[in-house]
């Protein structure tokens, strides 16, 4: 559409200047967006669209000052002989010369200055909006997204799952670092309630121990006073959402808080603890060792773990096996087979998976290649049985009755001399009585050998118990090898030999010192002496440990964490109705312990 | 007497950020070892937030405490240096509070927006102090308004003295006189950018409006248009309009100098006054959600 404004370009308004638009719309203003540069204030705009009958139609910009013929009006058509005035600008709709569609005529009210005043404005003001009114809106957006909708998301749990599928603040927003990766879970990662269960309560228990179930707590409940340990939750140690993660305590205050001034608390069982506070000579005990003692003779009433605390020098191993390190030791006398080679630690001793403990020695994995339980010369690869006695001595019978009750063997062993072999056994190779009767006396003659010459009382303390019955007349002591020495700490076998690849029984030895063990009482597991040598507190270039480093908060032998466990034991104080209904939890959870 | 607030009281409150600073240090170090890693939730954590809170209320308070004109509670001089220290401070305190810890949630918008207030609140304080200066030195020590008077007194008498002259000439001093720009919209005056234009009669290579940066433009066709002039009195008027133009110039480009420097000791309160807000509700929201969920 083709546009004439006529301006006025002086005060006494006889001059005019004439501009030519062709635009769909005229734009006065003194912002950069208008086309007809007009002091208008804070670049606000004044519109003209020209109407197909000759008229326009106006807009003035929200906050002008604009009158049409005398009247306040922000919009209207525009006909010839009309007046608007605009913020001290007059416009009229004039006849358009030819060529134009319409005409409009500007000039300054008199009165007002006009051109020659101020055109634009010179005062700042911020973009779009007062101050104030960017003030209050980013008040309440933030209040209502991050506050106000995942709040109503705490009370409606659609709401605050559609909150967390979109692309809106949830209580998403209020995590303050990312869960560690166990909790990433859906169940949890997705859902901050699964924890997070009352508003402005922290995390209870009850969160916790529904996962993880079957953990056994620290205490002792026959020990220790629940007072003790009443104030804690898993999560006072337990903390999420921390960079770096660190869901497990591995400060020493962990355990020094309590075991730092241990004789303060009021222990109603036998315990014997004595305070730490750190790893170092003065601030740590002496190692315990754990020793299975037997009891009654022998052990024949079984073991019993006992950690005495006394000098390492004072203590001796118990396990009834008879065993020189040092002759195992001694590539003159004992070689590997096949190889030759001097025995080494591990060709008894492996390391299990848990980098920790040793497989169990066996007769079967590692003495029988060497200490075979032959027992009769004339067939050399029939061995006796072994850790059953009685089935040791019904084997000898059985053998020795076939033996002689069969003609044809009877006879072949006649026939055989065996080699006799100085100090060792005298076969009979003939006899004289019935098959049984020879056969049985073999059988007694061998088992009297074996049980109090060779074979078994090599290895083992054989009583001979003088009884007439064959089964009754001797009794081997059960064996118990140790296998875990300090029960109550662990211990990375696996880390600590890093180098044995090139010489292990250098570096096994480094700790145990064993090749000069000729009985198998010693113990060769080191003390906390050897330990301190690389990881005392106090020791230059310390490897330092923290308690946690080797000892477990949560120890096996301790009553099971149960769900409101520890509060059933404190209401126990409340009056009887009140404990009632709490009594079939605390049942439930004594049924729990006494199994543990 | 202007005194540089930085410099107020022997920069007391200089010291008592620099006390707060150290508390707050000693604060985080104490951290090292302990349960958890250094973050808020700490005992040590909590009183660091605390500080922080309520230093970014009191802060805020200025804004109140400098419309008071009544309040005999300290001088607003001692609370502004008060606030540009502490201001500073809190800085360090919110990042040791949260010990540099930042994820997409509104623990981290609340200290991206105390952040920006600060930041803001540094420019502020730059402009605030060299600023007037300049802006004295560029207005020659004469008020705004002045300025803007002789320039309308150019204009006026450039129009006069195009009336002498032929109507080419008229209609381009009118016209360059009408669009003649200085401030304007807010790029415009922050800027500080020349866009005069001046429409020409069609005869001259006109018809759209052509740039007139500097009056450079008109200054031209005005020097070119002397020798051609038809009379003496017209090359006279000539004369005087380049003159008169070549004021217009100097006039106008330190109007412009003056609304953008104006316009830039102004516009860091358009992001400090509401994000100040914006954080005020952030840290509510803060507060709120780690405690509702502990």
């Amino acid at each position: 559409m083709q546009y004439l404004v006529r301006k006025s370009v002086s005060s006494d308004q006889l001059e005019f200047e004439d501009l030519d638009y062709d635009v769909k719309e005229l734009s006065f203003g003194s912002g950069d967006k208008s086309l007809v540069p007009l002091a208008l204030p804070n670049g606000k705009q004044l519109l003209i669209r020209g109407t197909s009958k000759g008229g326009a139609s106006y807009r003035a910009g929200a906050g002008l000052n604009a009158e049409k013929n005398g009247k306040p009006a922000l919009k209207g058509s525009l006909a010839e002989g009309d007046t608007l005035v605009v913020e001290g600008f007059e416009f009229r709709i004039i006849a358009a010369p030819m060529g134009f569609d319409v005409a409009v005529q500007v000039q300054a009210v008199a009165g007002s200055g006009g051109a020659v005043k101020p055109r634009y404005a010179m005062e700042l003001q911020p973009l779009g909006l007062s101050l104030r009114a960017w003030s209050y809106l980013g008040l309440v957006a933030i209040l209502l997204l991050f506050l106000l909708l995942p709040v109503i998301g705490l009370f409606d749990d659609d709401v605050a799952k559609t909150l967390r599928s979109a692309p809106l603040a949830s209580d998403n927003s209020w995590s303050t670092g990312p869960l560690i990766p166990a909790h990433r879970i859906p169940a949890i990662g997705d859902n901050c309630q699964t924890c997070h269960v009352k508003p402005f309560q922290m995390v209870q228990d009850e969160q916790c121990l529904a996962c993880h179930r079957g953990l056994t707590d620290h205490i002792d409940l026959q020990v220790h006073q629940i007072h003790d340990f009443a104030e804690f939750r898993c999560a006072s140690c337990h903390r999420d959402h921390n960079e770096p993660a660190q869901i497990v305590r591995t400060d020493d205050a962990l355990c020094a808080d309590c075991h730092g001034r241990i004789e303060e608390f009021d222990l109603s069982g036998p315990t014997n603890s004595i305070a730490v506070s750190a790893f170092t000579e003065q601030d740590h005990p002496a190692f315990r060792y754990s020793l299975l003692r037997p009891q009654g003779s022998g052990g024949a009433f079984g073991w019993e773990l006992e950690r005495p605390r006394l000098p390492h020098s004072e203590i001796s191993e118990t396990s009834n096996l008879k065993f020189p390190h040092d002759l195992h030791l001694d590539p003159q006398k004992v070689q590997e087979q096949g190889s030759g080679e001097a025995l080494q630690c591990n060709s008894c001793h492996q390391l299990q998976d848990d980098g920790e403990h040793f497989a169990p020695i066996t007769m079967d994995k590692d003495c029988r290649s060497c200490h075979s339980l032959t027992f009769d010369v004339f067939e050399p690869d029939l061995e006796l049985p072994h850790g059953d006695q009685r089935a040791a001595i019904v084997a000898m019978e059985a053998h020795f009755i076939r033996e002689f009750t069969d003609p044809v063997l009877r006879k072949q062993r006649a026939a055989t001399k065996p080699r006799r072999v100085p100090g060792k056994r005298d076969a009979r190779a003939s006899c004289e009585g019935t098959g049984l009767d020879c056969g049985r006396a073999e059988a007694i003659k061998e088992a009297e050998y074996q049980f109090a010459n060779t074979g078994c009382v090599t290895c083992h303390v054989v009583e001979d118990t003088g009884a007439q019955d064959i089964n009754d007349r001797w009794y081997i002591q059960p064996v118990k090898v140790n296998n875990d020495w300090y029960s109550r700490s662990s211990f990375d076998h696996q880390s600590h030999l890093a180098l044995a690849g090139e010489n292990e029984r250098a570096v096994c030895e480094s700790c145990h010192q064993i090749s000069q063990s000729s009985e198998s009482s010693d113990i060769a597991i080191p003390g906390i002496d050897n330990c301190l040598q690389c990881h005392g507190a106090d020791v230059d270039h310390s490897v330092d440990l923290s308690c946690v480093s080797c000892h477990d908060y949560h120890y096996p032998d301790a009553s099971l964490m149960a769900v409101g466990g520890q509060s059933d034991l404190l209401e126990k104080t409340l009056p009887p109705e009140v404990q009632q209904t709490e009594l079939n939890d605390d049942t439930e959870i004594g049924a729990k312990d006494a199994s543990d | 007497m202007h005194q540089n607030i930085l410099r107020f009281s022997n920069r007391r409150y200089l010291f008592v950020a620099v006390g707060v600073l150290l508390l707050s240090v000693v604060l985080y170090l104490s951290q090292a070892g302990g349960a958890q890693p250094p973050n808020g939730g700490t005992w040590q954590g909590y009183v660091l937030g605390t500080i922080g809170a309520l230093l970014i209320v009191w802060l805020s308070l200025l804004g109140v405490r400098k419309r008071r004109y009544s309040s005999s509670l300290g001088t607003v001089q001692g609370w502004t240096s008060a606030h540009v220290y502490l201001g500073a401070a809190l800085l360090v305190v919110a990042t040791l509070h949260c010990a540099a810890q930042f994820g997409w949630n509104v623990h981290t918008l609340a200290y991206v927006l105390m952040a920006g207030v600060i930041l803001s609140g540094f420019y502020g304080i730059y402009v605030y102090l060299h600023y007037p200066g300049r802006i004295a030195g560029n207005r020659l020590n004469q008020p705004r308004q002045a300025w803007l008077n002789e320039l309308a007194d150019v204009d006026e008498e450039a129009l006069s003295a195009a009336a002498d002259c032929g109507a080419d000439v008229q209609s381009m001093v009118a016209s360059a006189i009408e669009l003649s720009r200085y401030g304007g919209g807010f790029f415009a005056q922050l800027s500080g950018k020349d866009y005069s234009m001046v429409h020409l009669p069609q005869a001259e290579g006109g018809g759209k409006p052509l740039p007139n940066v500097e009056q450079q433009e008109v200054i031209k066709r005005l020097a070119k248009r002397i020798p051609r002039s038809n009379k003496r009195s017209e090359a006279a008027a000539l004369d005087e309009l380049l003159t008169l133009f070549s004021r217009r110039q100097t006039i106008l480009r330190l109007l412009r100098n003056d609304i953008r420097m104006q316009g830039l000791v102004k516009v860091w309160l358009f992001f400090h006054v509401p994000l100040t807000v914006a954080l005020l509700a952030a840290l509510l929201v803060h507060i709120l959600s780690v405690f509702i969920y502990w």
